[in-house]
């Protein structure tokens, strides 16, 4: 069998442990949006005879002058669900490594486990995203800088759109190493898993990087263009089910249906840890 | 209508008044003979009262068009003058203390100050009914009253020119183009030459003159007449202008080009190496789209809608009257030439990815400017005076344009998500609707911001409202109606305001005239709703042996209900509007309230409750301060359909973001 179905064959036999990642996102998503829906659909929705159904009316006349009525207390839910989410945001580092050690685990285990050894996790797995955040974000902000630099001096003969795809193309190597970071990640929480130090996962990930390079990046290229290919199959169906209509299965549909791809992205990201964690049984 | 007899009676009135100033001052040999004063020609078409035959030539380094030529000019007032009015407009962008820049906080749609100046030198102004002598000398320095603008410019003449009697003004000026603060400059070597020769101001039929210093929130006001222009620019340039093109002649290093239109009121120009083109014969008109390398898919989609909104504008505000169209897109760096009109050439903008974005903001500005061939072009109101006119209407016919060509999703369409004009527009009108009044002059509003609000987008959602009140069908009518009698008219509010009360009604027009003029305002809303059991009659009833009394019963379950909803109308403006009672079960019944009270009570008595009400449910009132208030329900619902979609969306983003 092959490292791919290996990995695909492992995801199947956890997918308990998928669906505990999945609920906690949910829920983790469910508090963050909850204040934020309850202001938008006070001022118009609440009141009116086919509730917040109204707000998905084409045109957009009752969802503008909802923002509109609501935008003071809006602009401040806004700010406090950015700092929530980004706290509980943090906090799914937890799931992330249950979901990982999960599959890295020979025998069955429950949530119980999960958990413990994600809080276990925690510090160094805190280290390893912030330490991709901060590389990540000091990459782009170089990048913008050169390119700001260098869009006066591209030749004046090149038209408006030739500048922007070329700044574009000169970007796309700086946006691919912002991504291998993020694949990096991974692979570097795979050997958190079960080595001595920070230091140690570090090498033996780099280690890994280099000699399975191509194996990872088809993997995560793949599961990456999987992830943004479904929620956009699926929005046209959400459009056709309409739920400005009253019927309450539209609602029903549309949250099954949007779950569903949900946890299919869940599923689909611990297929790719899957992958990394037999590709670095490999070595 | 009224404008039309007014225009003759005008006529009348001149030819009287010039027969008597003949018979009285025929010892006046300097006096230009006088004549029937053009005030109405043949058919629609309008008089030529100020027509110009000018040369330009264009440094396209030093970025100053030199300028010769001459004004033919009719005195179409009832009265004599003894002055002429012209516009110095360049002269805007003179210094930072002229009046259209002196603001320190900018000013103006686009609010910048620009990096270059421009101003226009006047050299030589001769009549030559009255003598060759240079005029110019003997004229103001600056605008009246304002010795730091010089911009609006008086020029006393050494005789009288009598009603009818016609003037031929030789002039010499050198412009230097601005760097692109608005409409008009250079930036690079891309050149859009707007209000660069001087303008003679126009004279109403009462002998006024219309002039005004270039105000930064007011646009323009002139006669109409024939433009003969020719430009001497480097020819590599390619040039496109108002008009139709007679000929090119390339001399060495240079090209001279021929122009000429008729029935117009301005001349406006650009030149740049790099435009590309396109040309479409669209409803009989020769339509050029000039745009920028990399723009193919801006040209297209303004192609797309000149394609649409042209055969519709003919329709409903008359065919148009020119054989050429020219549309012009800037490049990005000279986006503030973005967004202009002038007869017979408008200019659009947006980024080469505009037409990519979801947002329809290349095709609404083509249509927009489009729209003020009419409002602007071919009927000419005083845009200084009543801007509402101009943008407002032409506002709503871009919107209705848009609505009748996409539907709901006029404005964006994006990942599902459709928002229209008139919503968007609502909301910032709404918002500025207590500001200040929207029929006024535009250097009265406080800033462009309230233009924008009340001109552009207030003046159009109140349209709205009346036809969605009072019909589509009358409204168009009535704008048919004033696109008739505005035709090459220079229009007022009360052309306008007329045909709204013949087409529409009264209280159309009332509605109309206080929502533009008193900053007239409505909210409707829903202000109560209960229902009480019904129980039997208690009390003491009859009198002395027929005394009877019925004790308080208790009412019991499953017996009928006596339900209200108290609708309020708060503000003066009254509107006729629906409401929409609902009852338990899912019973709906629709009652019509003409709105004139402050208040009325919907009563309804049966067996199922009364559980909610909602006044005006087809939101017909856009005008209507707060939808929020315009419904009420026994129970308030939680939003599930919100809740479930912005889960959704934070679920993608922690997935995209998170750990």
């Amino acid at each position: 069998m092959s490292a791919v179905g290996r990995a695909l064959s492992n995801t199947r036999r956890r997918l308990g442990a998928v669906a505990w990642a999945y609920g906690l996102r949910l829920l983790v998503a469910w508090i963050v949006a909850s204040p934020i829906a309850r202001t938008l659909s006070s001022s118009v929705a609440a009141h009116h005879p086919r509730g917040d159904a109204v707000l998905f009316d084409a045109g957009g006349l009752e969802l503008v002058e909802s923002l509109r009525l609501s935008m003071g207390v809006l602009s401040s839910e806004l700010r406090g669900a950015l700092l929530i989410g980004g706290v509980l945001g943090w906090l799914l580092l937890v799931p992330a490594a249950g979901l990982l050690s999960a599959l890295a685990d020979p025998e069955r285990s429950g949530p119980a486990e999960w958990t413990r050894r994600g809080v276990q996790l925690l510090p160094r797995f805190t280290l390893g995203y912030g330490s991709r955040l901060f590389c990540q974000g000091l990459l782009i902000a170089l990048a913008g800088v050169a390119l700001w630099l260098l869009e006066p001096r591209l030749p004046g003969s090149w038209d408006e759109r030739q500048k922007d795809l070329v700044l574009v193309a000169l970007a796309m190597p700086v946006l691919a190493l912002v991504y291998a970071l993020g694949a990096f990640e991974d692979v570097l929480r795979a050997e958190l898993l079960g080595a001595p130090s920070v230091g140690a996962a570090l090498r033996a990930a780099l280690g890994v990087a280099r000699r399975r390079s191509s194996a990872l990046l088809v993997g995560a290229v793949s599961a990456s263009l999987c992830s943004l290919a479904l929620p956009i199959a699926v929005a046209p169906l959400v459009a056709r089910i309409d739920v400005s209509r009253p019927e309450t299965w539209r609602l029903i549909a549309v949250t099954l249906l949007h779950q569903a791809v949900v946890f299919a992205l869940v599923a689909l990201r611990a297929s790719w840890l899957a992958l990394v964690l037999e590709l670095r049984s490999r070595e | 209508m009224w404008r039309r007899a007014d225009a003759r009676l005008g006529g009348v009135l001149a030819a009287l008044g010039l027969f008597v100033l003949g018979a009285s001052d025929d010892s006046r040999a300097d006096t230009p003979a006088a004549a029937a004063p053009p005030a109405a020609a043949a058919g629609d078409l309008p008089a030529r009262i100020a027509s110009y035959e000018l040369e330009a030539r264009l440094d396209a380094v030093a970025h100053v068009v030199t300028g010769k030529g001459s004004v033919s000019w009719t005195n179409a007032s009832r009265e004599p003058t003894r002055e002429l009015w012209l516009h110095l407009y360049l002269n805007a962008f003179k210094n930072d203390k002229t009046l259209f820049l002196r603001s320190p906080f900018g000013a103006g749609r686009s609010g910048e100050r620009g990096s270059d100046w421009g101003y226009i030198d006047v050299t030589r102004l001769s009549v030559r009914e009255l003598g060759e002598d240079d005029l110019w000398p003997r004229a103001a320095r600056t605008s009246p009253d304002d010795p730091e603008d010089q911009t609006d410019i008086r020029v006393p003449l050494p005789s009288e020119v009598a009603p009818g009697a016609s003037l031929t003004i030789d002039l010499e000026w050198t412009s230097r183009l601005p760097s692109i603060v608005e409409r008009t400059g250079y930036s690079g070597d891309f050149h859009l030459v707007g209000h660069w020769f001087p303008k003679l101001a126009r004279r109403e039929p009462d002998g006024r003159w219309a002039h005004f210093a270039f105000h930064p929130q007011a646009e323009f006001y002139a006669d109409f007449g024939r433009y003969r222009v020719t430009l001497d620019v480097p020819a590599e340039m390619v040039v496109g202008a108002t008009g139709r093109e007679l000929g090119s002649v390339r001399e060495g290093s240079r090209r001279r080009l021929s122009f000429e239109a008729d029935r117009v009121h301005d001349f406006a120009w650009t030149a740049w190496p790099r435009f590309q083109e396109r040309r479409e014969r669209i409803e009989g008109v020769d339509v050029r789209f000039m745009y920028p390398p990399g723009h193919g898919a801006n040209a297209a989609e303004s192609v797309e809608a000149v394609r649409f909104a042209l055969p519709r504008f003919n329709r409903l505000y008359g065919p148009y009257p020119h054989p050429t169209l020219t549309v012009v897109h800037p490049p990005e760096h000279a986006r503030n030439a973005g967004g202009m009109e002038y007869p017979t050439f408008i200019t659009t903008g947006g980024p080469w990815w505009a037409s990519f974005s979801g947002i329809r903001a290349v095709e609404g500005v083509t249509v927009h400017e489009l729209g003020h061939q009419w409002f602007q072009g071919i009927f000419a109101s005083n845009e200084h005076e009543w801007p509402f006119l101009d943008e407002g209407l032409t506002t709503f016919a871009e919107v209705r344009a848009l609505d009748a060509r996409h539907g709901p999703a006029s404005l964006i369409s994006f990942a599902g998500l459709g928002v229209s004009g008139s919503a968007a527009r609502r909301a910032v009108a709404i918002r500025s609707g207590h500001d200040d009044v929207v029929a006024q002059p535009a250097p009265a509003f406080s800033d462009f911001d309230s233009v924008g609000a009340l001109v552009y987008a207030r003046t159009s959602i109140i349209l709205e409202t009346i036809a969605n009140v009072w019909g589509h069908a009358a409204l168009e009518r009535a704008v048919q109606g004033y696109a008739e009698s505005a035709r090459f008219g220079h229009p007022t509010p009360k052309t306008f305001l007329e045909e709204i009360k013949r087409h529409v009604g009264a209280d159309a027009h009332d509605a109309l005239y206080a929502a533009l003029f008193d900053k007239a305002w409505v909210d409707y809303a829903v202000a109560d709703l209960e229902c009480v059991e019904v129980t039997p009659a208690s009390g003491v009833f009859g009198d002395q042996a027929e005394r009877k009394t019925s004790p308080r019963e208790k009412a019991k379950t499953g017996t009928e209900k006596s339900c209200r909803a108290l609708v309020r109308r708060k503000g003066p403006l009254r509107f006729p509007v629906d409401v929409e009672l609902q009852f338990e079960g899912g019973r709906r019944e629709r009652r019509r309230w003409d709105g004139r009270e402050a208040w009325a009570s919907f009563d309804a008595r049966g067996a199922d409750a009364l559980v909610a009400a909602s006044v005006d449910p087809d939101r017909s009132v856009l005008l209507d301060e707060n939808l929020g208030n315009n419904s009420r329900r026994a129970r308030r619902e939680f939003g599930h359909r919100s809740l479930e979609r912005l889960t959704y969306a934070a679920e993608l983003a922690f997935g995209l973001l998170g750990p």
